[in-house]
């Protein structure tokens, strides 16, 4: 297990103000006094790459800023272990899947292996916040500690295969409480849970306002025509996120209108089905001059962000999804989103509001075709998606969240009771 | 005037799920018959706090989850009139419910599941109060700070305050009433908030104050 960010890295939430009310820094500063010292301590799987990373990358410096003494750390494990845990991930999102007595074993050595190297921060932490099923043994593998654990599950466990939860379940009971990023998702467990949507950081490379200039730059470098149309799915090379499926869907549009389709992502160290998928797509777009599929590493962000601002509508026809951070980009960056109608793209994508929600190849055909029939409305909805995320999906309000889980743990509320703070 | 300056305060909220849900309108029954008040209390009143871009055509998640995903729209309407602000006894607002879906059920005895991905998910909410540190001394003042304030704190003066006090006083009109401003504190008081957005409400709370106070 190594630390995943430097000690330095701190941020304040001053800059934050350019984006939201004024009124939300004394908000924070208030939830944040009661624990201005304390240790925070995020364990995820990977410390580049995915959402999950995203996020800690700057909640924790942001935590920082606030007085709380927060750390991240990533666990180790070897290709083994990622192979379990994204039959894990898989198996929880509803797949079927068979994880193996020896793989289980192996799970849990490494989780064993990872807790021994960090045994003393965990046993002092006075909040450990630990993301997902790859480090969940942790806490039962430790035993009593002397601080308050959370679970912080990011995946969609609407409908999971029975056998995977309930070794999962028993692992996550000992916790404090649980945190989801949607109702649907929780299951029912012996502590509280906790619904805290995640949320994207307005100041990164990936989300910063870009001029028109650098945008055509990048496009131009990716050889992307700037008289037609455009389409952008950003995700993982992942069969949830349906790649094949969007290819489908712009072919049928196709059949009507000409465009262009990017479909741009990369890999992260904890995923080791992304090449695989990444080669089937390819595969099934070598003869079509207008599909561009971009394998991107992982700190891509300006990329990333000249894609989305480039595009006419965004893309993101998940078969299943936790949340969907690239939703949230795009609704940001003023765009018209499409996305499959499953976990948190639904909680973004206020069909007819702010996109389309769709069940199928033929509905994203479809609505593709009428986001290009209909500009005016392409263009409202993607204003309205800017403020939708403005008030409700960006980190200060995740920050917050956070906050008020740590006050939770602490014993200061519970479900039907309020905390009072001053 | 009144000693006392009006200080403005807010919750921050977090859903908790309970990690029940209803597939049916009988196992929606089920669960509300046993259901803790906390969990009706979300249900039938926070939901002024959730973001929507059109008018509500419902006021509380039952009736929406009746009208969109069980499509029985005379349920939806008859959840749809209980007012949980001005009913305060929760076990009478169980009952309530209770009546207009047993009433459903009679009438068509319908078992059918509603579609995958729309089950009712049963969830309370915590919250943290926190003082956000800004009063007003005068009516400008606090015009002007109700322009400003989140959105979440006149959900908690005005909706939650009518709840918190005996006699059902919302936080803004016992001020006024304090302050020596009996007539528009009546007329705030006897505000129709129930079904307003909270935008709507400071919309209609500014207007009121300022017609009468300015």
């Amino acid at each position: 297990m190594k630390a995943a960010l430097a000690d330095g890295a701190v941020l304040a939430v001053e800059p934050y103000l350019d984006h939201v009310p004024r009124w939300v820094e004394n908000e924070l500063q208030c939830l944040a006094a009661p624990f201005r010292g304390a240790s925070v301590v995020h364990v995820n799987a990977t410390a580049v790459g995915g959402g999950v990373a995203e996020i800690l990358q700057r909640l924790v410096p942001l935590q920082r800023g606030l007085g709380l003494d927060a750390h991240w750390f990533a666990i180790d494990g070897d290709a083994d272990f990622f192979r379990t845990t994204k039959k894990v991930h898989n198996a929880l999102q509803g797949q079927e899947q068979t994880i193996s007595p020896a793989e289980w074993d192996h799970y849990l050595e490494v989780n064993r292996a990872n807790l021994a190297e960090h045994e003393a921060v965990f046993r002092r932490a006075d909040f450990v916040i630990v993301h997902d099923p790859q480090p969940a043994a942790l806490l039962t593998l430790l035993g009593q500690p002397s601080g308050r654990w959370a679970w912080r599950c990011h995946i969609d466990l609407s409908n999971p295969q029975r056998g995977t939860w309930r070794y999962l379940r028993d692992l996550v009971n000992p916790y404090g409480a649980s945190v989801f990023s949607l109702a649907a998702f929780a299951r029912r467990l012996d502590h509280p849970q906790v619904v805290i949507p995640p949320a994207i950081d307005p100041l990164t490379e990936k989300n910063r306002p870009l001029d028109e200039g650098a945008v055509k730059e990048v496009c131009r470098g990716f050889g992307i025509r700037f008289d037609l149309p455009l389409f952008v799915q950003v995700s993982r090379f992942d069969r949830f996120k349906d790649p094949l499926g969007v290819v489908a869907a712009f072919r049928l549009l196709r059949r009507h209108r000409e465009a262009t389709l990017v479909l741009a992502g990369g890999g992260a160290s904890d995923d080791p089905e992304g090449q695989e998928v990444l080669a089937e797509v390819r595969r099934a777009t070598a003869d079509d001059r207008d599909v561009l599929v971009l394998e991107l590493p992982p700190d891509a962000n300006l990329e990333v962000n000249a894609l989305q601002r480039a595009a006419t509508v965004i893309v993101q026809k998940s078969l299943r999804e936790g949340f969907g951070l690239v939703v949230t980009e795009g609704l940001w960056k003023g765009k018209p989103v499409i996305g499959g109608a499953v976990g948190g793209i639904t909680l973004q994508v206020r069909d007819g509001f702010t996109g389309y929600l769709v069940r199928t190849v033929e509905g994203c055909a479809y609505r593709m075709r009428q986001c290009l029939r209909h500009p005016n409305r392409a263009r409202t909805m993607g204003k309205r998606g800017t403020e939708l995320v403005r008030g409700h999906y960006l980190i200060t309000r995740q920050l917050r969240d956070s906050l008020v889980l740590l006050t939770l743990l602490r014993g200061g509320t519970t479900a039907g009771q309020a905390a009072r703070l001053n | 005037m009144s000693a006392r300056p009006f200080r403005f305060r807010d919750a921050v909220r977090l859903t908790c799920p309970t990690g029940v849900s209803a597939a049916t309108l009988r196992e929606f029954r089920d669960v509300v018959e046993r259901v803790e008040p906390r969990v009706l209390h979300h249900h039938l009143r926070e939901v002024p706090l959730r973001f929507t871009f059109t008018f509500w055509d419902y006021p509380n998640d039952f009736a929406i989850w009746a009208a969109n995903a069980l499509e029985n729209r005379a349920l939806a309407e008859r959840l749809s009139v209980l007012d949980a602000f001005h009913e305060r006894d929760i076990e009478l607002l169980r009952e309530r419910v209770l009546d207009a879906v047993e009433l459903a059920l009679g009438e068509d005895g319908s078992t059918r599941p509603v579609p995958s991905g729309q089950e009712f998910h049963f969830s309370s909410s915590i919250a943290v109060e926190l003082d956000l540190g800004v009063e007003a001394g005068a009516v400008p003042e606090l015009i002007a700070q109700l322009r400003v304030v989140p959105a979440t704190s006149l959900y908690y003066h005005l909706f939650e305050g009518r709840l918190r006090s005996p006699k059902g006083w919302d936080d803004i009109s016992l001020w006024l009433f304090e302050s020596g401003f009996s007539a528009p504190a009546h007329r705030l008081r006897d505000l129709d908030i129930y079904m307003a957005s909270l935008e709507s409400c400071r919309r209609v709370v500014i207007e009121l104050l300022e017609r009468d106070l300015s």
